[in-house]
């Protein structure tokens, strides 16, 4: 129980404290796209990511891409998004989206039963994966983005995903809530796992994003608010297309 | 939320597509009064895909590829719409010496740091999957990406033709994550390193064009 509320306090004090030393400079586009007002303190957080990046994750990214045979990367992968079902299917639930959580249970109950978990016959029965988390379902809810935050370690978030995230990690029976010894384990093993799998299916992207783009911070922030808030919406709408004609 | 809309429900013209649609091409008469037809869009797409894979597995040299990829830019993009959209605020101050300049400094971009975005997807196949209709902003043309690390990925397409000559191409968005939305706020960023002085941006364009 200790555990818990340790892990969780220290997440939730490491962004009061990211939120509050926002040295209040806005910049940008200003045509509203990004509410930024902690850009300095973020610019920093991101300077310190891109340096763990450098040193830590792309490395290892790198030597899994090379080391580990595609068939196993591709098991691996889906072993990791069928730990992510339930709590996709929680997310659905708290979403008023039956449809959608029947579907992430389907698919759960296919790949563990015919894929043996390591397999995603699913995506051939047609139930695709369809991400979705506790930010999403907070948007859903009617909680507004917030300003945008770089967490150490965790990344880019708006102040409503980082109050999912850490919900997330808290509440991730594979973490920190349990007390089983075995589930915590897969906790603690999957997390690193997880990141160095996501950074090896997206080297060259995130390279991109992170090494190439003139302003790293802004394509970070550009790249992040538009998956985000697409997730939200869950397609193409007008309002989020650019109205290239009336400028 | 009303205008919203999903990716299923038009998916009836995908059998429409393939050979048929190059024929209609070129039967269509260009610069119709009526509004743009999904069809339209479609076509247009298609036919841009298979250029674009041509141009991939064409076996040109980097400076032929560039070359030829900017001409592709500017038979099917909107590039005036798009010039004005990705420069931002600061377009309505500039001179039209420095709207020229940048609208070239911006082709010598496109074509320079796309090409080699597109060398990337080699060996992907993208199909014309259907098409959304959002009245004034456009036709938005759903596609579906196959290749390592892209299965089955959707990728969109808005088409326009309201700048008058006839439909043409003004954004792409994959993951939700639009080009052209992200090349304004990156414009944006090195805008703001030069103090907002738009020659010194342009110059900072060029060297990466190339130019």
């Amino acid at each position: 129980m200790t555990r818990i509320s340790n892990a969780a306090s220290k997440a939730l004090l490491l962004i009061a404290i990211t939120l509050t030393l926002g040295a209040c400079a806005a910049t940008g586009a200003d045509d509203g796209f990004a509410n930024d007002p902690y850009e300095q303190t973020n610019r920093d957080v991101h300077e310190f990511n891109r340096g763990v990046d450098t040193v830590v994750v792309r490395p290892a990214a790198r030597a899994y891409q090379e080391a580990v045979p595609g068939t196993v990367k591709l098991m691996v992968s889906n072993a990791l998004d069928m730990l992510d079902m339930p709590a996709i299917f929680v997310n659905r639930v708290l979403q008023g989206d039956p449809e959608r959580a029947l579907a992430a249970a389907g698919r759960f109950g296919i790949n563990v039963v015919l894929g043996g978990g390591v397999l995603d016959p699913a995506t051939e029965f047609g139930l695709p994966k369809e991400s979705t988390d506790l930010g999403v379902t907070f948007a859903k809810w009617g909680v507004e983005e917030g300003p945008y935050v770089e967490l150490p370690l965790l990344g880019p978030a708006t102040a409503r995903d980082a109050v999912g995230r850490v919900a997330e990690i808290a509440l991730d029976p594979f973490n920190f809530v349990t007390g089983v010894p075995a589930l915590e384990a897969v906790g603690y093993a999957t997390l690193p796992l997880g990141v160095v799998d996501l950074r090896a299916d997206n080297l060259d992207a995130i390279d991109r994003v992170l090494y190439e783009a003139p302003d790293s911070y802004v394509a970070t922030r550009t790249g992040y608010l538009q998956l985000r808030r697409r997730q939200v919406e869950g397609g193409p709408t007008a309002e989020s297309l650019p109205d290239v004609f009336s400028e | 939320m009303s205008t919203k809309a999903r990716f299923h429900a038009p998916l009836t013209r995908r059998a429409a597509l393939g050979g048929l649609a190059a024929g209609l091409a070129a039967t269509l008469p260009p610069g119709r009064a009526l509004a743009l037809e999904s069809a339209e869009a479609e076509t247009l797409i298609s036919a841009l895909v298979d250029e674009l894979t041509t141009l991939v597995t064409s076996g040109l040299d980097d400076q032929q590829q560039k070359t030829r990829f900017r001409a592709l830019f500017e038979r099917y993009a909107a590039v005036p719409q798009i010039t004005r959209f990705v420069m931002g605020a600061p377009w309505r101050d500039m001179s039209d010496a420095q709207k020229a300049r940048f609208q070239e400094s911006l082709l010598n971009y496109v074509a320079s740091t796309y090409v080699d975005l597109l060398l990337d997807y080699e060996g992907q196949s993208i199909e014309v999957s259907g098409s959304l209709d959002f009245g004034a902003r456009g036709i938005v043309v759903t596609s579906i990406a196959n290749g390592p690390n892209v299965e089955g990925r959707e990728v969109e397409w808005l088409v326009s033709d309201r700048g008058g000559d006839g439909p043409k191409l003004v954004d792409i968005t994959a993951l939700g994550i639009s080009l052209l939305q992200t090349q304004r706020q990156e414009f944006a960023a090195m805008l703001e390193k030069t103090n907002g002085d738009v020659d010194a941006f342009i110059d900072d364009l060029d060297k990466i064009g190339g130019a």
